[in-house]
């Protein structure tokens, strides 16, 4: 199974499913009431500021729904051997617990890891704890603990190989991946 | 009388003096231990002289003569003389000679037709010192392509050691690993103890991990992300099937058979915690819970040989340690070695099935190494001091340990002698992992 090509393909179809949904309406061509010729240029120029006003809007909005998703999938790391979430992961949770609030359609597997260091079978123990603490995290910030399902890899997935401590802690976190619904929705905390 | 036998002499007394003094620890039920009789740091000097061969059995004897004597020399229970000294095969045994060459047992064989027209391997074990014959018997083997030869062969040569000690030797198994694939997955296989005959269990391209061998030999349970998620699941290593164990939300991780093969208990997510629980494998059902965690988890059980208690790893005193307890629950015993404030990493305990001592791997100066307790004197053991060495698992004979080690001599799988420190490699290279040493596969079939 490959979780990362699951997880960007996730990405990509999100972001094309946004792209149809999200496709500029034709804008309805202003209706002609005495002159045409003299009110064709002022139409005309009204309309195309129209136009780039949607473009720029629905640019704008692609980008941040792009960014919503950015948020809800960044990784979220932890000490050696513990699940606490510390004060920069209660901010990146935070923010996800917006952004699943404002999408309740949206389903999420949240992965833990652990890095290199220690037994194969405590540190699925561990994986398994990291995943559970973020997961209690967000209920108390009012998401169904069933939106959220949980897995651990233990130390048999690691972002990055190798042996020093900042590999390491790289490689001590959760990662989120999306398993039902999309993001349409964006919250005003990522405005 | 010489010095091994006034060796034993001490031993006993030493023994029945230690008695008064442990008489208020219960221990283990071990049953009758004729090994009680061997003094296990004295290596006996032992020959195996050519075998004899009827007409046409004559290109047997050599491979079968191989294969017992390097399961003698890796019983490590003697000092083997590779040497037979230009003896030719059928000549009438001089024990005396052999005495005055410092061996102590002379192993004769003969391969003959049995009345039915089996192949029988006859083992004539000859006691030097005291110019008897210790035993004398003939085995049935299959035919020497059948897959069961090596292990009918292993099979006898642990009767060998039976005889000469009391303790049948380990040589009739096999051990369960996993092999890191390097694309992400990690496959289950097995290897004869000897390191012949490598075989692929599981082709999954998915996680494997944690192989453990039921009591019989005829079952292992594992965990596997096949299905995506860490499940519990047990191959029927005759017909080649699995069935699942256990695919409860979570993990379901580090299984390990009951004595009586009855139950499997393993570890897995509750309220989440990780908690030990045990599933009757015999009835297919029944899932109970034995630990209860606040906030820490407990796992990788192992049952003691009576099956009334468990090892098992907990970090409830914040880092992970060793502890024992009883099936039912109960106050849970620290084995491995807690130093306040001190950062102690100690994990996949396996219990021996002698009962006394448990074996599990400690990090010091930043690596792991092998450790063992014993748990009648409380003492704790470094069984090795090089490399990064993990997960080691007993031989049924309660005295060798496999383990996987990442570096030493290249990585691999190695078997470690727990009384006298020698070391083999069983397989050399990288990616190896979670070696299970399975039961005696197989009883030598005395000929009548």
């Amino acid at each position: 199974m490959k979780l990362r090509h699951y997880v960007a393909f996730a990405l990509v179809f999100t972001v094309i499913a946004g792209c149809t949904r999200q496709e500029p309406e034709t804008a309805p061509t202003p209706e002609t009431v005495s002159d045409v010729n003299t009110d064709r240029a002022q139409t005309d120029s009204i309309a195309a500021a129209e136009l780039a006003r949607r473009q720029a809007e629905d640019g704008d909005r692609r980008a941040r729904l792009a960014q919503a998703q950015e948020t809800l999938s960044s990784v979220v790391f932890f000490e050696y051997d513990t699940d606490v979430i510390d004060a920069e992961a209660e901010d990146q949770l935070r923010i996800k617990s917006a952004i699943l609030r404002a999408n309740p359609s949206l389903e999420v597997r949240v992965e833990g890891h652990a890095d290199e260091r220690g037994s194969t079978e405590y540190n699925l123990a561990l994986g398994q704890r990291r995943a559970e603490a973020v997961r209690t995290f967000l209920s108390g910030y009012g998401i169904t603990p069933n939106r959220l399902t949980t897995i651990s890899y233990g130390k048999e997935r690691p972002a990055v190989e190798g042996s020093d401590e900042s590999t390491w802690a790289r490689n001590r976190r959760a990662e989120f991946a999306i398993t039902g619904g999309e993001i349409s929705a964006i919250p005003p905390e990522i405005r | 009388m010489n010095i091994f036998r006034l060796g034993v002499m001490t031993l006993l007394a030493a023994a029945v003096f230690a008695g008064g003094a442990l008489a208020q620890e219960p221990r283990e039920p071990t049953g009758v231990r004729l090994g009680l009789m061997y003094q296990p740091e004295y290596q006996p000097g032992l020959v195996v002289l050519p075998f004899a061969a009827e007409a046409g059995s004559e290109a047997m004897a050599q491979p079968i003569r191989g294969i017992v004597e390097q399961d003698l020399d890796y019983s490590d229970r003697f000092e083997v003389m590779r040497d037979a000294g230009g003896v030719e095969a059928g000549e009438p045994v001089n024990v005396e000679l052999w005495k005055e060459r410092g061996v102590d047992w002379v192993l004769d064989g003969s391969i003959e037709t049995g009345p039915g027209g089996d192949t029988l391997l006859r083992l004539v074990l000859h006691d030097a010192v005291y110019g008897s014959v210790k035993d004398d018997r003939s085995f049935v083997l299959p035919a020497q392509g059948d897959p069961n030869f090596r292990m009918a062969v292993h099979a006898a040569a642990d009767e060998i050691v039976g005889w000469a000690t009391g303790d049948l030797g380990s040589a009739a198994s096999r051990i369960a690993f996993v092999l890191d694939a390097r694309d992400g997955s990690k496959e289950m296989y097995v290897i004869d103890y000897d390191g012949e005959n490598v075989q692929r269990i599981t082709s999954d391209g998915a996680i494997t991990l944690s192989p453990a061998w039921s009591p019989d030999g005829s079952r292992v349970a594992f965990t596997s992300y096949r299905s995506g998620s860490p499940l519990l699941y047990e191959r029927d290593m005759r017909a080649g099937n699995d069935r699942l164990i256990s695919d409860r939300d979570g993990i379901n991780i580090t299984p390990t058979y009951s004595p009586d093969g009855s139950t499997i208990a393993f570890s897995t997510t509750v309220s989440g915690n990780t908690e030990i629980a045990t599933y009757n494998a015999e009835q297919d059902c029944c899932l109970e819970q034995h630990t209860e965690g606040r906030r820490f988890d407990s796992l990788s059980p192992s049952y003691s040989p009576d099956g009334r208690r468990l090892a098992f790893v907990s970090n409830r005193l914040g880092e992970p340690h060793i502890y024992i307890m009883p099936v039912g629950g109960g106050e849970p015993r620290l084995i491995s070695d807690y130093a306040f404030g001190g950062r102690a990493y100690n994990t996949s305990p396996d219990w021996s099935p002698t009962g006394d001592q448990i074996t599990y791997h400690s990090r010091l100066n930043s690596v792991m190494q092998i450790m063992v307790a014993d748990l009648e004197t409380g003492d704790r053991r470094l069984l090795t001091n090089e490399g990064n060495n993990e997960d080691p698992s007993w031989a049924a004979d309660g005295r060798h340990v496999v383990f996987s080690s990442r570096d030493r001599e290249g990585g691999g799988l190695f078997i470690l002698d727990t009384v006298g420190g020698r070391v083999r490699p069983l397989l050399r290279g990288t990616g190896y992992g979670l070696p299970d040493w399975s039961p005696a596969l197989r009883r030598a079939d005395s000929a009548p």
